[in-house]
C-alpha cells in the first residue's frame, strides 16, 4: 500500500496527537513489516501507553522502548515510584527521607519531613516528661526499666533502683497549700536529679515518690549516691514565695538485682520494702533492701 | 599462589603516596582505564567473556565495599539509607529505590549520575555490567543469600537513569 506524504503526516499525527485512537484506526500490516516503521510505531504506542498511565497515576505500567521522550517519561515514572517508596518510609516514621528531583515539590516534601521530625520529637518528649517537674514520667521510666534490666541480665551487670519519698509531704500540702506542695516537688526533684549520671534515669514515680534506675551500679555505690542526694535535700531551703521558705527531707529505699530477680518488678519490690523501713525507722535516711 | 587476590592493602596509602595530587582523579581517565581494559579482554576472549569478567569483578568489588563501608547494618531501612549515603559521598552515583520487596526477593532501583555510564553515547545495549555485579554483591552481603542484578534501562540506551532489577536467586 502506498502512503502519500499527507497520509504519512496524518498517520503520525493521529498516533501522537489524538487522545483516543479512532475506532476504525488500522495500520496497513505491510507497513508494519518495515523494521524502521515498526520501530517508530512501537515507540509511539509505548509513548501513548506510558504517558496515559502516568496521567492516570498508574506507576506500575512498564514499557521497554528506548529513546529521548520515552526516557524522560520513564525518568518521571522512576522518580514518582521512588517518591512513593519514600512516602511509605515517612509513614513508617523515617523522617530522614529527602527529595531532590522534583523542583518546588522537593522543597515542600523536605520541609514537611523536617517539620514532622521536629513535631514528633517534641510530642515524644512531652509524652515522656512529667509536666510539673520536667523530669521523665512513669511512661519513660517503664521503657527505660525494660531495656536496662534486659541489658543487665544479658550482660550480667549490676543494676540498682532507688526510690525516694518526701517526708511528711501531705502535711506540707495541708499546711502551705497545693502551690507550695508543687514548689516542693519541683525543688526536691531538681536537687535529687543533679546527683545522677546521663545514663541513669531519675523520674517521677507517682505523687511525691521518685525513682532512680542505675544500670551498671552496685548496691554499695547506689547507697552512696542516695545518701548524697538525701543530704542535698536536707541542707536546702525551699522557697515557697518571696518571703517564706521551708526545709524538707526525703527517705530512700535501695536494692540491687540479684540472681533470683528475674523481673525488674522484683527489684522495685525490694526497694519499696527498704523505703518502708526507712520511713518506719525515723525518716530522712537511706535503707538498703 | 595468587598474586592479585584483592584486599584493601593492595590499594595502598593514597594520602602518603599522593601528598600533592590527592585522592581525586578525572572521571574520564577512570573510564579510559575501564573501557580499554574491556577492549583488550574482548579482543583476547569474546564479548560474552568480557561481560562475564566485568560482572565478576563488580561482584568482588561489591563484596569488599559492603564489608568496608556498609556493614554492620541491622535492618533493610538502615541498609538502604547507608548504601545511598555512601554511594553519594563516594560519588559513585545517586541510588533510589523504586520498589523493595526483600521478603519476596525483588528490588527495583535506579542509579543516577552513574560512575560508569552517565553521559555515554547512545548504544543499543545496556552497558553497566560491572554495576550489575557490584549491586548484586551488596544485597548478598546484607542478606547472605545469592542475588542477581540486571540492568533494564541504561543511560547509553537513551534512559536518563540506570534502572536495575535485583532478584534473589532462590526466589526468582
Amino acid at each position: 500500500m502506498y502512503y502519500s506524504d499527507d497520509e504519512w503526516v496524518k498517520l503520525i499525527s493521529t498516533l501522537i496527537v489524538n487522545p483516543v485512537l479512532p475506532r476504525n484506526f488500522t495500520v496497513d500490516p505491510s507497513l508494519l513489516k518495515n523494521p524502521e516503521f515498526k520501530k517508530l510505531y512501537d515507540y509511539l504506542m509505548d509513548m501513548r501507553s506510558l504517558s496515559s498511565a502516568l496521567s492516570r497515576g498508574d506507576l506500575q505500567h512498564f514499557v521497554y522502548g528506548k529513546g529521548f521522550i520515552l526516557s524522560n517519561l520513564k525518568a518521571l515514572q522512576s522518580n514518582l515510584r521512588h517518591l512513593t517508596w519514600q512516602t511509605k518510609k515517612v509513614a513508617d516514621g523515617d523522617f530522614s527521607q529527602r527529595v531532590d528531583f522534583l523542583g518546588e515539590f522537593s522543597d515542600a516534601f523536605n520541609e514537611m519531613t523536617v517539620k514532622l521530625h521536629d513535631l514528633t520529637m517534641r510530642l515524644t518528649q512531652l509524652a515522656n516528661m512529667d509536666t510539673l517537674t520536667k523530669i521523665p514520667n512513669r511512661r519513660a521510666l517503664e521503657a527505660f526499666l525494660v531495656d536496662s534490666f534486659k541489658n543487665a541480665v544479658g550482660n550480667k551487670k549490676p543494676f540498682s533502683i532507688i526510690i525516694f519519698d518526701i517526708d511528711f509531704f501531705k502535711s506540707t500540702n495541708d499546711t502551705y497549700g497545693h502551690d507550695a506542695g508543687d514548689a516542693v516537688l519541683v525543688q526536691v526533684s531538681g536537687r535529687l536529679n543533679r546527683q545522677f549520671r546521663a545514663h541513669d534515669i531519675f523520674s517521677r514515680y507517682g505523687g511525691d515518690e521518685f525513682m532512680a534506675v542505675l544500670p551498671g551500679t552496685s548496691l554499695r555505690a547506689a547507697e552512696k549516691i542516695a545518701e548524697r542526694a538525701r543530704a542535698s535535700v536536707e541542707e536546702a531551703e525551699i522557697p515557697l514565695n518571696a518571703n517564706d521558705s521551708i526545709k524538707v527531707t526525703v527517705s530512700a529505699g535501695i536494692s540491687e538485682r540479684l540472681e533470683n530477680d528475674i523481673r525488674y518488678e522484683d527489684v522495685i519490690k525490694k526497694s519499696d520494702r527498704a523505703l518502708y523501713v526507712a520511713k518506719k525507722t525515723g525518716r530522712n535516711r537511706v535503707c538498703c533492701g | 599462589m595468587r598474586r592479585y587476590e584483592f584486599n584493601w592493602d593492595l590499594i595502598g596509602d593514597i594520602d602518603l603516596g599522593r601528598p600533592n595530587l590527592g585522592k581525586e582523579v578525572d572521571l574520564e581517565l577512570y573510564r579510559l582505564m575501564q573501557f580499554t581494559l574491556r577492549d583488550v579482554i574482548e579482543q583476547t576472549y569474546s564479548t560474552e567473556e568480557a561481560d562475564r569478567l566485568f560482572r565478576e569483578a563488580g561482584k568482588v568489588a561489591g563484596k569488599v565495599f559492603y564489608e568496608k563501608y556498609i556493614n554492620p547494618v541491622s535492618s533493610v531501612e538502615e541498609f538502604v539509607s547507608k548504601t545511598q549515603k555512601v554511594l553519594k559521598e563516594k560519588k559513585l552515583g545517586i541510588l533510589r529505590v523504586e520498589e523493595a520487596m526483600l521478603e519476596q526477593g525483588k528490588i527495583l532501583l535506579t542509579v543516577d549520575e552513574d560512575l560508569d555510564c552517565s553521559g555515554l553515547p547512545e548504544l543499543d545495549y545496556e552497558t553497566c555490567i560491572y554495576d550489575e555485579g557490584f549491586i548484586s554483591s551488596l544485597f548478598e552481603g546484607f542478606t547472605k543469600s545469592e542475588w542477581d542484578a540486571r540492568e533494564i534501562d541504561c543511560w547509553c540506551t537513551g534512559a536518563r537513569t540506570c534502572r536495575f532489577q535485583v532478584t534473589e536467586r532462590a526466589k526468582a
